[in-house]
């Protein structure tokens, strides 16, 4: 019986041993510049959501993004940032969230200026149909569309909620409206009571 | 070398995977709506095969009988992460756009299948050829059909954030296209086509012998 799992063990452990090291080589070499495509890809929706910020900070108080999250309801909620102009006073807010679309989560950056109005809306990872829910929020490298924009502005999340979704695009629409509205009630609920933005 | 040349040929023919062996069709019509993520979905699937094809022939004196799919398993697993690190560092615009279908290529059947039908019973000489001839199969039908799909159905055609071709805007291009039904209409005729050439081909060998 113990030759029988030696037989059957040693091969299988010395294979999973080598593609363990294979792995561990990889990961530490592609490691860093992973991380670094993160920031810069987030960097830039952040940046396509608040147009007058000139770079961004993450909120870190747990206790501050518990209340976020709570406000947030059932929209999860990435990240926060302060926006802070080119002299490092704050701008404003941009808020990362990811609500269901009709293909599963998408990425919805809002950009929210001091006073809680929404100054862009960015949609990033998406998995919506070309063609259908792509009316609603746009395809990659296109311009905005006219529904992403008609958020600028808007002040509160009961308007936000008013606003007309696009035909054909019912599902993806309404996973904008959310991820809009989520940060916006984040923003009434606690970003509004934090430091004016100023850089600690 | 003609044997080597035999075995090459026909992942490209007469056992192309995608439309005689009719494997990896999930992915393929999935992707194909980008050239560009076609072409690197192509060769993600080239290089997991090939490495993986060379490593379960290199090792299959040594793999019992009865581990040797969780060893499949572990080895192909192991160079799909690869290249998932990979092109999450150095290409993440065509890492973001296929997602989630690189990790996949773990079950893509073709690997799968190629490990257990032909490297596991072949040389390494020849699990090379059977490698590159079964992943350009299948890296010249998805590339194909992306690039069909992407220039009639968005009007232009894309690479490395180049536009190679665009249409004029009196082109108004069908959204099908995009979309699935799109897709299995498009196979149906590369399908099609491609049994077309194999009894051509087929006949032409049969002279010859």
């Amino acid at each position: 019986m113990l030759k029988l799992y030696l037989r059957l063990g040693i091969p299988t452990l010395v294979i999973c041993a080598v593609a363990a090291a294979g792995l561990a080589g990889t990961y530490a070499i592609t490691k860093d510049r992973i991380a670094a495509q993160k920031v810069v890809e987030q960097n830039k929706a952040l940046s396509a959501a608040s147009p007058d910020a000139k770079s961004f900070e993450q909120i870190k108080d747990e206790a501050a993004m518990a209340q976020v999250a709570k406000a947030a309801g059932e929209t999860p909620i990435l990240g926060v940032f302060r926006a802070l102009d080119a002299s490092g006073q704050g701008a404003g807010w941009g808020v990362i969230t990811t609500p269901r679309g009709y293909g599963g989560p998408m990425e919805v950056v809002v950009g929210l200026d001091r006073n809680g109005k929404v100054t862009g809306v960015k949609i990033g990872f998406n998995k919506e149909t070309p063609g259908l829910g792509t009316k609603a929020i746009g395809s990659a490298g296109a311009p905005p569309t006219p529904y992403l924009l008609s958020f600028n502005g808007v002040d509160s999340a009961e308007k936000a909620g008013k606003l007309d979704g696009v035909t054909g695009a019912t599902k993806s629409s309404r996973g904008v409206k959310r991820g809009v509205q989520a940060a916006l009630n984040a923003y009434e609920a606690v970003l509004k009571g934090l430091e004016g933005g100023v850089s600690k | 070398m003609k044997e080597w040349l035999r075995v090459f040929g026909n992942g490209l023919s007469f056992e192309n995977p995608l439309t005689v062996l009719m494997i990896g069709l999930c992915s393929t019509l999935a992707v194909s709506t980008k050239f560009e993520g076609s072409l690197f979905m192509g060769i993600a699937v080239i290089f997991v095969l090939v490495l993986s094809n060379v490593l379960i022939s290199a090792v299959r004196k040594f793999t019992p009988d009865e581990v040797r799919i969780p060893i499949f398993i572990v080895i192909i697993a192991s160079f799909v992460t690869i290249v998932d690190l990979s092109m999450k560092a150095f290409v993440p615009a065509v890492y973001s756009f296929l997602g989630v279908w690189i990790p996949l290529i773990v079950v893509n059947c073709i690997v799968l299948g190629r490990a257990e039908a032909f490297a596991y019973t072949n040389t390494v000489w020849l699990s090379v050829a059977d490698g590159i001839g079964m992943g350009l199969g299948y890296t010249i039908i998805i590339a194909g059909l992306g690039a069909f799909r992407e220039l009639f159905g968005s009007g232009q055609l894309q690479f490395l954030g180049a536009t190679l071709v665009k249409f004029p805007a009196w082109y108004a291009p069908p959204n099908i296209l995009l979309l699935f039904p799109g897709a299995f209409i498009l196979f149906g005729l590369i399908i099609a086509g491609s049994h077309a050439m194999n009894r051509k081909l087929a006949a032409r060998k049969q002279v010859a012998a």
